[in-house]
């Protein structure tokens, strides 16, 4: 057993609102400057759609990811020697019309306009070439779009649907839409770093966070290409990829990522993993349908003395320790077993998790027409028989968070309702009563877990979810320099002298 | 007395449709929603909301320009195609500025078009201002029922480029 610690981001996507609070936080924060103004180091998608950059789950022309090759993980964009074959040749890599032409407005024209007899307006301007332009596309094009022929009926998570479910995804009253937030998933198994020639990019140590050396990145951008999530970009004005860094210096100074802090619908929950680095290898070779159960089965019990004592051996602080028992990321996906992975099938084992979406309120048929309200019959409202005709289709959930496997979104899904239902009766009933124990038992749920997923989930403080553990940088800066001249920084990941002065 | 199309029935050749402009999903309170990032989030523009069935019928793809107008005025925008708006319907977050991204109209003298409430009007309703409502009494500039300025009809039709 070979433990090590990472901290992980848990999105519950019942909660989130898609009001792009994190998009603008995060480009606020870091990507608000020349050669980044197209990076979205997190964006929101709303699904069914393209997302961004347009349908970046097509890995048969992106070649992001991993694939199993003769039982052989391989990469899916070159193999050693091809790589430096094809070195300045890479024709997945994703352009300016897979992303798009970053645009501003010509607002001076409002005050500089000549006078005539109409009043002046601020045209669009693009923002690497300065001349007007046609918006013709954005980073969040099919924002709330929901049904469209151009934009959702091209997701690719669509695959398998039937015929009637797909023209449900058009039909007012029945249409669904969910909205997808993504940041660099900081996986266990990165293609980012395989791909890259130079080895400019690394998993950190002490909480699995990925980054990019800048100092030896040198612009081949396989790494862009590689990652099959798409969040890698190239800065084209310091010719170097930058990506997502968990705002790492907001977590070593005891601080939210700027994304999960501004989080308007509390969706974000965040906590240290302990996993075993040794089941990795094993974990990314097994065939689709038991890569999840695979990949969880490399988390580790934090309360398990066996797992404590081993991660002590591994330099783990106790600190670390007690957070990954605290954790409600934890909580969720080992636990309660409610949380997945995106596109496991990538097979970089994603450490950011998702907890699937209940559907909206799930209409009844009365003689062809659609009821929204739902009948006062028995058991009308435990709905575990509807799962099949939910809003949100079941398959459609299974290709984006299992690969494809739908009775796991399936056993998350009658969990969540079942907690549903428990709620229901106990505020209606005002206590736990045999519909709520039945909807439990199915569910295959203890009213105290019931319990702890309604909290966890509905009333959570800040500081229930996001439990940060003591990063001690101090201790990693003295390993090298003497911590003085440090004091007041945080580490970048490479040691530069702040440039003060003129 | 209600009738807002009865002249601009005779210009062109629009389709007539409702007009709904709820709440802007970018305007939160009294912030401006112009911003770089939240038009970069957006589309760039303000775009009329179309349902693919009347797309289709007026040759309108997603992103083409549309023209909007009636007897109150005229809003020219970019059109988006979605399933989930109900037919015969556009609508077109409300309360945006002129200032930014707002092109001219070709079908009225080529002048630059209006923002989404260029084609509503504010009716006052007789009952409340005749006073006695309670403590409010109508006064001008003063107290009055609040607009009802948030639909109407208009004759919708594809336009192509446009210029600024």
């Amino acid at each position: 057993m070979n433990v090590r610690s990472q901290m992980s981001m848990l999105f519950h996507l019942d909660k989130c609102i898609g009001c792009h609070t994190c998009s603008v936080s995060c480009k606020n924060l870091w990507t608000d400057r020349r050669g980044a103004e197209y990076m979205w180091w997190n964006n929101v998608e709303t699904r069914p759609g393209t997302g961004f950059p347009t349908q970046w789950e097509d890995q048969e022309h992106f070649q992001g990811g991993w694939k199993l090759e003769k039982g052989k993980l391989k990469l899916n964009l070159n193999s050693r020697t091809m790589g430096l074959l094809k070195l300045f040749y890479n024709p997945s890599l994703p352009d300016l019309k897979d992303y798009y032409e970053p645009f501003t407005f010509r607002y001076e024209d409002l005050f500089n306009a000549p006078e005539g007899d109409d009043q002046p307006t601020a045209v669009p301007v693009s923002k690497i070439t300065g001349e007007e332009m046609d918006i013709e596309t954005g980073p969040n094009w099919d924002d709330d779009l929901s049904g469209s022929n151009i934009y959702a009926n091209n997701d690719l998570n669509l695959e398998g649907l039937s015929p009637e479910t797909k023209a449900q995804l058009h039909e007012l009253e029945r249409l669904v839409y969910l909205y997808l937030p993504r940041i660099c998933n900081h996986c266990l198994n990165p293609s980012c770093v395989a791909a890259c020639p130079s080895g400019a990019i690394y998993k950190r140590g002490e909480d699995g966070v990925v980054l990019v050396n800048e100092n030896t990145c040198r612009a081949w951008r396989m790494c862009v290409a590689s990652c099959p999530y798409k969040k890698i970009y190239y800065n084209w004005d310091s010719g170097k990829s930058e990506k997502c860094i968990l705002c790492f210096p907001r977590m070593e100074t005891g601080q939210a990522p700027a994304c999960a802090h501004s989080c308007v619908g509390r969706i974000r929950y965040m906590g240290v993993l302990l996993y075993d680095a040794d089941q990795i290898p094993a974990a990314v070779e097994v065939p689709d349908d038991e890569l999840v159960e695979a990949h969880l089965e490399t988390i580790l019990d934090p309360h398990d003395p066996d797992v404590i004592q081993a991660a002590r051996e591994n330099g783990i602080d106790d600190g670390w320790i007690e957070a990954a028992q605290k954790s409600p990321v934890y909580s969720f996906l080992k636990e309660w077993k409610i949380a997945l992975p995106l596109h496991p099938e990538y097979r970089t084992m994603a450490m950011m998790y998702y907890i699937p979406p209940l559907s909206p309120v799930i209409s009844t048929i009365e003689e062809g027409l659609f009821r929204l309200d739902l009948t006062e019959e028995e058991h009308t409202f435990e709905t575990f028989d509807r799962l099949d005709t939910a809003r949100v289709p079941i398959k459609y959930l299974a290709n984006l968070f299992t690969a494809g496997e739908e009775e796991p979104i399936r056993k998350i899904l009658t969990k969540l309702q079942a907690v549903r239902v428990y709620n229901r009766r106990k505020s209606l009933e005002g206590s736990v009563d045999e519909v709520a124990r039945k909807a439990l038992q199915t569910a295959g749920l203890s009213p105290e877990e019931a319990e702890g997923i309604y909290q966890l989930t509905t009333k959570p403080t800040i500081e229930d979810r996001f439990i940060f553990p003591p990063y001690h940088r101090e201790m990693s800066i003295e390993a090298e320099n003497d911590p003085l001249k440090h004091s007041g920084t945080t580490g970048l990941g490479y040691i530069q002298p702040p440039k003060r002065g003129g | 007395m209600l009738d807002e199309t009865a002249k601009s029935r005779l210009e062109g050749e629009g389709k007539l449709m409702g007009y709904v402009t709820p709440h802007g999903k970018w305007s939160i309170h009294s912030t401006y929603s112009d911003n770089e990032h939240m038009m970069t989030l957006s589309r760039g523009d303000y775009p009329v909301w179309i349902n693919k069935d009347d797309a289709r019928e007026l040759g309108i793809k997603d992103n083409d320009w549309v023209e909007l107008y009636n007897d109150n005025g005229v809003f020219v925008q970019r059109a988006i195609v979605s399933s989930r708006i109900p037919k015969e319907t556009v609508f077109v977050y409300h309360a945006t500025e002129r200032t930014i991204n707002t092109p001219k109209s070709p079908l009225r003298g080529n002048k630059r078009a209006g923002m989404n409430n260029s084609l509503t009007r504010v009716r006052l309703k007789p009952v409340l201002m005749s006073g006695g409502y309670a403590q409010f009494t109508y006064a001008f500039n003063y107290w009055g029922p609040t607009g009802v300025n948030r639909d109407t009809f208009v004759f919708v039709r594809k336009i192509e480029k446009p210029d600024y």
